[in-house]
């Protein structure tokens, strides 16, 4: 893990440094080769790895979500989708702004219609 | 749901409520209607919740499977860890981040979120460094002095008079607010004022009501 934090930081750099030749005119979009592998990919490695013991919020409940195991946020391995909408009612600057709400597990569902849960729900 | 606070008075308990679960979608569904969102001149990605922390992986593959260039609006409580940060950074182009108390006791009394101060002020200082910075305020009643106060000397010392921010007045008792006495009601109209007052004695010039 602190490889791929090292890789990670260097991958920020670099971006940065590639930004700023973007900004300056110095390179142009249309010159740069698509990548086979990216900072995007590897920020996605590092976070599902983080899923496995789960630090993602500052709770660091440190629940194995890639098993399925619920976090105090009672969300496991996947996301589920509520709602997608375009969004009007937002700060005039970002709208219409496409939104996407996720919902509860679907064992948590289950445990509010059971009254097996009783922990405090609501966002 | 899919939230790591519990707000009694949560102000999207209609959601968290319905009772069948919600639909799965695969990283490459929802990426294709953010693509197409995008095409008809929708100006964002908008993560929601719940909180969208928790799924920052799912959301990182979403992003790898767009292929249009769509601005991302992380729309947050602000109380994700230092790791979480570091992997929003160069990702995030607008974070909006509720801040929502003033001290560490009315958190932990009304969503359960621990070292609040601690992790707001530092998540929010980092965010003005990476991205756009929007930051939204739910004034509570009975919470100005406690709460209000202290998050606009703070915006105003900290971050900057220039700050963007939605000081909001709607503040309805949901959920399981009458388990909080303070906030059993809606905000008075001379608490509102007051409110309007903090802010422009401050000289924070970005407000929106």
């Amino acid at each position: 893990m602190d490889e791929l934090w090292r890789l990670h930081s260097k991958g920020l750099e670099e971006e940065s440094e590639l930004e700023k030749s973007l900004d300056a005119g110095k390179v142009s979009y249309s010159e740069l080769e698509a990548p086979k592998s990216s900072l995007l990919h590897l920020k996605s490695l590092i976070a599902s790895k983080i899923m496995e013991s789960c630090v993602l919020c500052e709770r660091r409940c440190m629940k194995d979500r890639t098993r399925g195991e619920l976090g105090y946020c009672r969300v496991g391995k996947d996301m589920y989708v509520s709602s997608y909408f375009d969004h009007m009612g937002e700060e005039p600057e970002i709208v219409p702004s496409f939104t996407v709400c996720d919902r509860k597990s679907a064992e948590l569902a289950w445990d509010v219609i059971s009254g097996a849960s009783t922990a405090r729900t609501g966002a | 749901m899919g939230c790591n606070f519990r707000c009694l008075h949560c102000q999207n308990w209609g959601i968290s409520q319905q009772i069948e679960s919600g639909d799965l979608y695969s990283e490459k569904e929802l990426a294709l209607l953010i693509d197409d969102a995008r095409r008809r001149g929708c100006r964002n990605q908008n993560w929601v919740g719940g909180d969208p922390i928790p799924h920052i992986p799912f959301w990182l593959r979403v992003l790898l499977h767009e292929k249009e260039n769509m601005p991302v609006f992380f729309n947050t409580n602000g109380h994700y860890s230092i790791e979480s940060s570091e992997l929003l950074r160069g990702v995030v182009d607008i974070y909006k981040i509720d801040f929502k108390y003033g001290n560490d006791r009315c958190a932990e009394r009304l969503s359960d979120a621990p070292r609040y101060w601690e992790v707001i002020t530092r998540n929010l200082k980092l965010a003005k460094r990476h991205g756009e910075l929007l930051i939204r305020i739910l004034v509570l009643p009975n919470h100005l002095e406690c709460c209000l106060s202290k998050i606009l000397e703070f915006i105003a010392k900290e971050l900057g008079r220039e700050t963007r921010v939605n000081l909001m007045d709607q503040y309805t008792p949901h959920w399981r607010a009458r388990e909080a006495p303070e906030i059993t009601r809606r905000l008075s109209h001379s608490e509102w004022k007051l409110a309007l007052q903090m802010a422009e004695s401050l000289g924070l010039t970005n407000v929106i009501t």
